[in-house]
């Protein structure tokens, strides 16, 4: 943040910043710099919240006098990590794989839902007609549970990911749609007169003036959505007759709990670990785009 | 010297070319069922590079009168002109520059790229439509913010920059609607003799909309005083001050006579 508060600061003909480093690659290294700085910062806030949460944790556990069975202490937790789990596999690497199965999968539905919510979101906002028609449905449709159609989309899209990614896509489309849709719909009447009196067609209207001002309205609606993706994701992994994945994980610990209690808490964070990662990511996006982060325009 | 002048020139005098003309012009709207005459009748002649000022009360018409000519909004009868063509003709053939009240700039992009975006629209090349938008910036006094964005400057510095990027299809006709009603009086005085200068330079026709009686009159070759309910012309006063205008004419008694004749225009609404 230093950083880029000197380079606003600087002064016109050249600046601070571009006087160490040739002009071409100054804005490519203080890129770069934000990239860093964010992802520091996000593993920096989430090892806090870990530690904070495991003191909470440990506390909770005096105070109450749980035994190990019910709340296992947090550094058991931890040690489970080497502990075998299947195939000759330690716990770390068999919770690390089904990690990135759901991840993919949350991935590629919250790309496909996002693009959609997106073409949607614009569709309303420029068509009253089509606004009138659709935005009622699609907000009819985001209160059906997901449990109540999951059989229906195992019959369809069969038991492989194709179904996972569908469901993160299903639940990723509404926030985006809304969120794109009231973004444009936000934008000024004075830079609308601005384009028309450029004599700017429908699409560079657009493209240049209304999406990059719903560009802050439209990253809330995705960083909402990422965090629907995973649930989404790990939620379609778990009645389904999956193997793989973190729902399946959860699934499979859950069953072994009275046994050993420790590897269904080790699911629940990686679980988490994949939302923040999801979420953050997005976030990280939003700080490289300049209109994303610039709300509002100048009176 | 006369200070009010009939609208319409004697047979004999051969009119110059149009910049801007109103003919016959109304503009009705509805509100909650009852209709609103926002301009009634309104004739007006402004010739190629004159400079004109709107003034008059809130609900006089001033500002639709211009998003009219802006071809912002249609008329319910009579006739704009613009630059001898129809609004619609003028706004797509692109001889029209609009700066609005709020400085209205793209938050995210830089001053070069806000002033360059009309030419962008147009489809310039990169190379060419930074060049003219660096001339541009040159001459409103903001050489060396090109990469600086719209929130690091003042207030009078972004109103410069919307200035910049009216003029950046080279306009024949400037319309301006409250440009400076929200700067404080001495950037506002400082802009007033930076715009003349900019006239001076480039001759638009000017259409001017503005509040302040003595702005009108320092900037103004005529002032149109504008009542309301219904929105009508009073008067077209003429301002016989020597170009160009220069800062110690605000104190000539000259200057003053006509303050006084628009505001009692003005108090009266011409009766």
């Amino acid at each position: 943040m230093a950083d880029a508060g000197a380079a606003l600061a600087a002064p016109p003909h050249g600046g601070v910043g571009s006087v160490a480093k040739p002009a071409t690659s100054g804005a490519a290294a203080s890129r770069s710099r934000r990239i860093t700085a964010a992802w520091g910062r996000a593993l920096l806030y989430a090892l806090l919240f870990v530690l904070a949460i495991c003191a909470l944790w440990e506390l909770a556990k005096v105070v109450t006098q749980t035994n190990d069975q019910l709340m296992p202490h947090s550094w058991d937790i931890v040690k489970q990590l080497g502990e075998p789990a299947t195939r000759g596999e330690t716990w770390f690497q068999y919770l690390a794989g089904n990690w990135v199965i759901t991840l993919r999968n949350a991935l590629v539905g919250f790309a496909v839902g996002s693009l959609g919510g997106l073409l949607l979101g614009i569709a309303i906002a420029r068509n009253r007609l089509v606004g009138a028609a659709l935005l009622p449905i699609t907000t009819l449709m985001q209160t059906i549970p997901i449990v109540a159609i999951g059989p229906a989309l195992v019959l369809f899209l069969g038991t492989g990911w194709v179904t996972k990614a569908f469901i993160a896509a299903f639940l990723t489309f509404f926030p985006v749609t809304v969120a794109t849709a009231k973004g444009i719909a936000q934008t000024s009447s004075d830079s609308v007169d601005l384009m028309r009196v450029c004599a700017a067609g429908p699409l560079q209207t657009l493209v240049k003036m209304q999406l990059p001002s719903a560009l802050p309205m439209i990253f809330v609606g995705l960083e909402t959505a990422a965090g629907m993706a995973v649930i989404g994701a790990i939620v379609a992994e778990l009645p389904f007759g999956t193997k793989d994945g973190l729902g399946a994980t959860i699934l499979t610990s859950w069953q072994f709990y009275t046994i050993e209690p420790t590897p269904l808490y080790l699911a629940a964070v990686a679980s988490c670990a994949l939302g923040a990662f999801v979420v953050f990511s997005v976030r990280a996006v939003r700080t490289l785009i300049p209109a994303a982060e610039t709300q509002g325009s100048t009176r | 010297m006369s200070q009010s002048t009939v609208t319409t020139p004697p047979a004999a005098v051969v009119s110059p070319p149009v910049g801007l003309a109103a003919r016959g012009v109304n503009r009705a709207f509805t509100v909650k069922g009852k209709e609103l005459v926002a301009l009634q009748d309104v004739d007006l002649e402004i010739a190629k590079g004159e400079f004109v000022s709107i003034i008059g009360p809130s609900g006089c018409g001033k500002s639709t009168l211009l998003r009219i000519f802006a071809d912002l909004l249609p008329v319910t009868s009579g006739t704009p002109v613009v630059d001898g063509v129809t609004p619609q003709l003028a706004r797509e053939d692109r001889r029209l520059g609009v700066v609005f009240q709020s400085a209205n700039l793209m938050p995210w992009r830089s001053v070069l790229r806000n002033v360059a975006l009309p030419l962008e629209v147009m489809g310039r090349s990169k190379a060419g439509r930074e060049k003219t938008a660096a001339e541009l910036l040159k001459m409103v006094g903001l050489e060396g913010y090109e990469k600086h964005l719209p929130r690091q400057l003042s207030g009078g510095m972004q109103q410069r920059v919307a200035i910049a990027r009216a003029l950046s299809t080279d306009p024949k006709v400037l319309l301006m609607d409250e440009p400076f009603g929200a700067l404080d009086e001495i950037t506002r005085e400082r802009l007033n003799q930076e715009l003349m200068e900019i006239w001076a330079r480039l001759n638009p026709t000017v259409l001017f909309i503005t509040h302040s009686i003595p702005e009108a009159v320092y900037l103004s070759n005529r002032v149109v005083v504008m009542a309301a309910r219904p929105g009508r012309v009073v008067e077209v006063v003429d301002v016989d001050l020597p170009q160009p205008r220069t800062p110690e004419m605000r104190d000539a008694p000259e200057f003053h006579a006509i303050e006084a004749r628009i505001r009692h225009l003005l108090a009266t609404g011409g009766h």
